[in-house]
């Protein structure tokens, strides 16, 4: 059974004012353990699919299965909820909690689903270890480069163990050599741990790098292949 | 996870250390303002009330019932066994209780006369309540071989042209309509505190009085001074329940002085009035804090809310935030302004030139006493945590309709 299954979702902003159709009959059904980039040019509605998969943003219709879960049956406390234990988040820049060290803003997660400071602590020092922050693990987010902040944003996404994480444009605002080692963690992630990566990127030398690749226009999927 | 929130909040408040502290001394300057204005006023307040409750009338009085109102010489109430004096006594928590008899006769000296009032007392016991010995201004006050002479008010003695040494003519009408009419030796003259009293009064001991006015052990009132001046009413309650006396009424300062009362009111509000312009301003400037403080994390806070932060948790951390600045704030406000108040109410402020000259004149002493009662902290601190409580709707109503989308755009 797929993770994901996006069935015939509409999304249409400002319906009663200057509509906007950011969506348009997308349907997609993503596995566990893909690793899928969905590409597109800018406004094709690539932000806007991926807040309605991750629970930020509700559908004008359709429906959104996260496993047997209709994410749009869901009120807002419940959303909030299963953001929190079933998907992981990295955004594209500053989604750090600015006081807060990386080993707190790891823990954070963790202790929001309720675990000890000990053991939240114990178990961000792993995921920030994973990721090769080991070193760093007492800085705050301004004392790190973009590189290593993202890093850290996936060591958060990843220690409350969600089912997916999404990722818009992840490395949109990384040089060159920092988006590589970026998704050389996620590959390995992937390969390593089967977690389950959609992210959206205009980043030719990213989505080169993904098995997956969907492509949206105009709020449709113009094309989806795995490479 | 309060530890966390804590946590969170303390150092989210030295991210903007400037503002913090702006914020801070506003809270402080508030408080700080608030108390001395408040000790101010209360001081003055007790000052008012010792001055002339506890200069003459008492904090409590015992008449005959119906005597306050009538003023009768009618109404007069008998305690040859001393038992009502007794039973008064007995409460420990009442330190004086004067008997007296009092009426108003017509006073004469060579040319002129004017009505007065006759204060019959023990010369003894009331110079602790009336104070007169204090305010003797000519001559002396009473010594114990003395029954038969007066001490009269400085105004009485201005106005008839009589000093010590002179004889004061008194007539008038004693108890049961008997024409009282007596001629006295004036042995002092005082200076009182009190407009009213000063203007024309005449004291006696009291059994010359109860001579004079044909009402052997005759008495108008007990007049009682308590230990502690703010809990006159408890215990004028209590020993309305102790001497279970219908033919007796108790009264507090209270009832007996409703112009002090409504004098203090006035006053109080007029303070109030500006205060509740301060506490405004002050409280505009905690909200315009409030406002910079969460739109400067708008993108953050979206981020938490997205990552599955709890709505209660976001608005939760941002009042612990306002309530640790206002926490820090009011302490810092009460440690730094409470010995100054202390100190102050220990060494009143003493006045000089003019205004030093008036209040002797008055009798009173020429300072600017100040409280330091729980009354004078009570207020103050209560409106600001009341103020934080109506600013802190703010944050928990951003919380709940935060847009996670919206905040990280
Ligand atoms: N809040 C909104 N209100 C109205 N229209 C919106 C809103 N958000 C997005 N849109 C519109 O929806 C369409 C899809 O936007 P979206 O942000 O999903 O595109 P995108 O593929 O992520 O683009 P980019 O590559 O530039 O990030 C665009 O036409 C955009 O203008
Ligand atoms: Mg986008």
């Amino acid at each position: 059974m797929a993770i994901i299954s996006v069935s015939n979702v509409e999304k249409i902003y400002n319906p009663d004012t200057i509509p906007v159709h950011a969506l348009k009959q997308v349907n997609l059904e993503i596995q566990k353990g893909e690793f899928t980039a969905i590409v597109g040019p800018s406004g094709s509605g690539k932000t806007t699919l991926l807040n309605c998969i991750g629970g930020l943003d509700t559908v004008s219709s359709g429906t959104i299965h996260i496993k047997n879960i209709d994410l749009t049956n869901l009120t807002d406390k419940e959303l909030i909820k299963f953001r929190l234990n079933h998907i992981g988040f990295v955004f594209q820049a500053y989604n750090l909690i600015p006081v807060l060290t990386a080993l707190e803003n790891v823990a954070f997660i963790l202790q929001l689903q309720g675990k000890s400071t000990k053991e939240a602590h114990s178990l961000a020092k792993q995921m920030l270890d994973s990721v090769g922050l080991s070193e760093r693990i007492h800085n705050r987010p301004a004392q790190l480069s973009g590189g290593q902040q993202q890093r850290v944003a996936v060591a958060r996404a990843l220690a409350s163990q969600p089912d997916y994480v999404l990722a818009d444009e992840p490395t949109a605002n990384l040089d060159s050599e920092s988006a590589s080692k970026l998704l050389d963690i996620m590959e390995r992630l992937n390969a390593e741990q089967g977690v389950t990566f959609l992210f959206s990127t205009h980043d030719e030398r990213v989505i080169r790098r993904a098995k997956r690749v969907v492509t949206l226009r105009d709020g449709a999927i113009s094309s989806d292949a795995n490479q | 996870m309060l530890h966390f929130y804590l946590i969170l909040a303390w150092r989210n408040l030295w991210r903007n250390k400037r503002r913090t502290f702006i914020t801070m001394f506003a809270i402080f300057f508030s408080i700080f303002f608030a108390l001395m204005m408040r000790s101010m006023q209360l001081g003055s307040y007790g000052s008012m009330i010792e001055n002339t409750v506890g200069r003459y009338t008492g904090h409590i009085q015992v008449h005959k019932n119906g005597y306050w109102d009538s003023r009768s010489f009618e109404d007069l109430f008998f305690d040859e066994d001393e038992s009502i004096l007794k039973k008064i006594q007995a409460n420990t928590e009442i330190s004086l209780v004067a008997p007296r008899l009092e009426s108003f006769m017509l006073a004469a000296g060579d040319h002129k006369s004017r009505a007065t009032l006759v204060v019959g007392f023990n010369p003894e016991i009331d110079k602790h309540l009336s104070n007169v010995p204090k305010f003797i201004s000519e001559g002396r006050y009473f010594n114990a071989s003395d029954s038969n002479a007066v001490v009269i008010s400085n105004g009485l003695a201005e106005y008839l042209n009589l000093h010590p040494g002179d004889t004061l003519i008194a007539l008038g009408q004693g108890y049961h309509g008997i024409s009282s009419n007596a001629a006295f030796p004036i042995i002092g003259i005082a200076k009182l505190s009190s407009p009213e009293l000063n203007r024309a009064s005449v004291f006696l001991p009291i059994q010359t009085a109860q001579y004079l006015f044909g009402a052997e052990n005759g008495l108008t009132s007990y007049s009682i001074l308590v230990d502690n001046p703010s809990k006159f009413k408890e215990i004028a309650h209590k020993l309305t329940n102790e001497l279970q006396n219908p033919d007796l009424e108790i009264m507090d300062w209270q009832v007996l002085m409703p112009e002090l009362i409504q004098a203090i009111e006035v006053d109080s509000s007029s303070g109030q009035i500006m205060l509740f312009v301060l506490y405004l301003v002050v409280g505009f400037g905690i909200f315009g804090t409030v406002l910079m403080m969460i739109s400067e994390r708008k993108f953050e806070l979206g981020v938490m809310l997205a990552l599955g932060t709890g709505r209660k948790y976001i608005g939760t951390l941002l009042c612990v935030e306002l309530f640790i600045l206002t926490l820090l704030g009011s302490v810092i406000a009460l440690g730094f302004t409470y010995p100054i108040l202390w100190y102050l109410y220990l060494n009143p402020i003493p006045l000089t030139g003019e205004m030093a000259e008036m209040m002797l004149n008055y009798g009173m002493e020429p300072i600017i006493p100040f409280a330091a009662s729980f009354e004078v902290m009570y207020s103050p601190i209560s409106v600001i945590y009341i103020l934080i409580g109506l600013i802190s709707f703010y944050p928990i109503r951003y919380a709940f309709r935060l847009n996670p989308i919206e905040a990280m755009k």
